[in-house]
């Protein structure tokens, strides 16, 4: 019979490195490029690949969350056999950088497990890793490997966060910070047996305060752990400044075709939006504009989010403007990520630093 | 099922042959239009916002591209319990079987369908028009009339009043003449193909005019006339909101052209009564580091390298480098080769443009880009 896999999205942590924008949700559910949520690579990343039972762990501001999933209808997964499934996570999210995925949420929701019983494998990843995966690949290399369980990696030495896998013989042997030898960045993603997870979890249960990698981290020495390196694009996000820096990655066409115009469609809710006007006299360029906006202004290396309106005169450049922005008349904006809804007042002059992006709150006029 | 006081009937199996190339492989309702929809997009739409959940969709000719497009109806909403968009093609019986011979033939052979309903009202729609209108109001006026029938009515230029279904009605609405496609038209207030059935009228019209051989078995040209010359209660609606039959590639042309303007005709961007569609699976549009952008609508998933100049892209349609599209129309999917220079034209949708092209621009015409590359060129009527 052919081997079936479920899929497992962990929402449940928390990041204090993005400003105004975690504040009211959590991070997968932060707008990306144009239109999309973080949160819609993952699950797209699993139905391409066949995955019919997809769980989302959920984060104790899930109001976003459950308005954006819903019944999972837009990723195809409004079903009867399988489907998409809201898992309550715990109110102690992960809080450590790096971690995703607690254990006590694995616990409690052993049901979903149970549930698909019929499953040989579960795909556990997190819900902030911009990539257009091919799962099916990930999944053969897990079978053919015959590894309880395969973490997937990419060689990233610029990144100074995050776990580092230290591999011999085709296996990890320990895990280690940036910089302390090994470049293969774990991507928070990983594909377990279904039966060596939930056996685990029954010999763990007394370490539910723990996150699923501590308990890697202290046990790797005794478990068998494949990896996969992926050779795609990655886009981690852990701060603002990733944020920033992963948006702007869109612009560059090799990787906006790779996430976006390939066979595997990213999918997300629907919005039903009117197209974009230009206007006499706009000037765009390198730009990502998603639909409903009326552009009459200037917009330069920048990515505008449905139903944004920027006025005559105004400049819009190297900026990250969410869904139903207003940047009126003769405005000028350098480096500014702007939520949901904010408005840049006429006249006004806003010019981030080299260093960090200026965030403007959701709702708020400036 | 609960019952429904009203379902519509929506034909859509015209071929809309003075399109040309638009409509060599496509029905018309889903021609492409305004970037991102379909022209059965703007009835549908008007359905689900007027609180009609039911719609019966005639089809026949090239139904391919419409039945998967309409698919379960979700994208109009048109999924929730007890309701639902539903392809109605023509069928075979023991008898034998053959085409829909006309509107009204096509709405007697799916009687039983209405039946199922068993609603008090039907409403009757074409799908090829481009309007935004609330079908509740002209049910209420049927209601308050106490109609048999209610036709939507429009005033038209009286030069223009021989092309269409022709009333003449008394001062309370009540029809008192109908003459279809008159030489010599004594009113200028024309049919919109609208029409409010109350059902039982509709089913015992039908069935007769179904009886009579020498019937064309058309709205206009049969049921209107037997039923008026019964001295049953027919009255008309007035709409006087933006309402356009696209029959000519120019018509077509000049209708989206008027999106760029500053107010619209035909205004899409209501926020009130949103405008539906099948089309939302495509990322946010690319604008290039070399790209010019000056007045135009451009949809997602297009990519645009070139410079466009007072025209529309449409949703996933790509601009290469060095193209230069001006007041033109460039459907979904269409590529334009580097280079090409596009003048008044509109490229057909998947169609693509070979690199350097140079097509269109002579004043007075319209050219039509195929999907095999082929050019047509329409003279404008003076």
């Amino acid at each position: 019979m052919r081997a079936t896999t479920i899929g497992l999205i962990s929402t449940n942590y928390v990041h204090d490195d993005f400003d105004e924008l975690t504040e009211s949700r959590t991070l997968p559910t932060l707008m990306f490029g144009g239109k999309y949520r973080l949160i819609d690579f993952a699950i797209s990343n699993m139905v391409n690949a066949g995955i019919n039972a997809v769980g989302v762990i959920s984060h104790y501001k899930y109001r976003s969350l459950a308005d954006h999933i819903s019944n999972g209808k837009p990723w195809g997964l409004a079903r009867k056999k399988g489907g998409l499934f809201m898992l309550p996570g715990s109110v102690y999210a992960s809080r450590e950088k790096g971690n995703r995925f607690l254990v006590r949420d694995l616990l409690d929701n052993h049901i979903f497990f149970d549930k698909e019983k019929e499953a040989d494998y579960v795909i556990l990843c997190d819900g902030s890793t911009v990539m257009n995966i091919d799962f099916r690949a990930f999944i053969e290399n897990h079978q053919q490997s015959g590894d309880p369980v395969t973490l997937l990696c990419k060689s990233m030495p610029e990144r100074t966060d995050g776990r580092f896998l230290e591999v011999e013989d085709g296996h990890v042997k320990a895990f280690s910070r940036a910089g302390w030898g090994s470049d293969l960045r774990f991507l928070n993603c990983m594909i377990i047996d279904r039966q060596y997870l939930v056996n685990g979890l029954e010999r763990y249960g007394a370490m539910d305060f723990s996150d699923l990698m501590e308990v890697f981290d202290e046990r790797i020495g005794y478990m068998k752990v494949g990896y996969m390196e992926y050779d795609g694009f990655v886009g981690v996000i852990e701060s603002l400044n990733d944020y920033m820096r992963v948006s702007q990655k869109l612009l560059d066409e090799d990787v906006r075709a790779e996430l976006f115009d390939g066979e595997r469609k990213i999918y997300t809710k629907p919005q039903d939006r009117t197209p974009t006007i230009y206007r006499p006299g706009s000037v765009v360029k390198n730009s990502l504009v998603s639909a409903g906006c009326v552009i009459e202004g200037r917009v330069e290396n920048s990515i505008i989010s449905r139903n944004t309106y920027v006025g005559k005169g105004a400049v819009v450049k190297d900026c990250i403007i969410l869904q139903k922005g207003r940047i009126e008349e003769g405005a000028y904006i350098r480096g500014v990520i702007s939520d949901k809804s904010a408005v840049i007042s006429k006249g006004v002059r806003l010019e981030a630093g080299a260093d960090r992006p200026i965030v403007i709150a959701k709702e708020s006029t400036v | 099922m609960q019952k429904k006081e009203c379902i519509a009937m929506l034909l859509a199996g015209g071929q809309g042959s003075r399109l040309g190339l638009l409509t060599k492989s496509i029905a018309k309702p889903a021609v492409s239009f305004g970037g991102k929809y379909r022209i059965i997009d703007f009835s549908l739409s008007n359905c689900v916002n007027s609180g009609i959940d039911t719609v019966g969709v005639l089809i026949q000719y090239r139904p391919m591209v419409l039945s998967r497009y309409l698919g379960t109806g979700e994208s109009w909403d048109l999924d929730a319990l007890d309701s639902g968009v539903y392809v109605l093609p023509p069928y075979a019986t023991e008898s034998g079987g053959n085409w829909y011979e006309g509107t009204a033939d096509a709405i007697f052979r799916n009687m039983r369908f209405i039946s199922h309903y068993d609603p008090e009202y039907v409403l009757i729609l074409s799908g090829d028009h481009l309007y935004n209108m609330d079908y509740n109001q002209m049910l209420e006026a049927h209601k308050a009339k106490g109609a048999d029938l209610t036709v939507a009515v429009r005033e038209v230029p009286w030069e223009e009043a021989s092309r269409f279904g022709i009333m003449s009605v008394d001062g309370s609405d009540r029809i008192t003449k109908f003459a279809e496609k008159p030489k010599k038209p004594e009113s200028n207030l024309a049919s919109m193909g609208i029409y409010i059935f109350t059902w039982s009228v509709l089913r015992d019209a039908l069935t007769r005019d179904n009886q009579d051989p020498n019937s064309d078995k058309d709205f206009g040209k049969n049921i209107i006339p037997m039923l008026l010359g019964e001295g049953k209660e027919l009255f008309a609606y007035h709409f006087d909101g933006f309402w356009k039959d696209v029959g000519t590639v120019e018509s077509y042309y000049d209708a989206q052209m008027d999106l760029l303007s500053d107010e619209p005709e035909f205004d899409i961007y209501r926020s009130d009564v949103p405008i539906y569609s099948n089309s939302n699976i495509y990322p946010a549009h690319r604008i290039g580091p070399d790209a010019e952008v000056d007045w135009a609508i451009i949809c997602n998933g297009s990519i645009i390298d070139g410079s466009v100049k007072h025209s529309i892209i449409g949703s996933g349609a790509v601009i290469e480098k060095g193209a230069q599209i001006v007041d033109s129309i460039v459907l979904p999917g269409a590529r334009v080769g580097s280079g090409s220079v596009i003048k008044s034209s509109i490229v057909n949708e998947d169609a693509v443009v070979a690199e350097g092209s140079v097509i269109g621009g002579k004043e007075g015409t319209i050219c039509v880009i195929g999907d095999g590359g082929e050019v047509a060129v329409s003279e404008r009527q003076v």
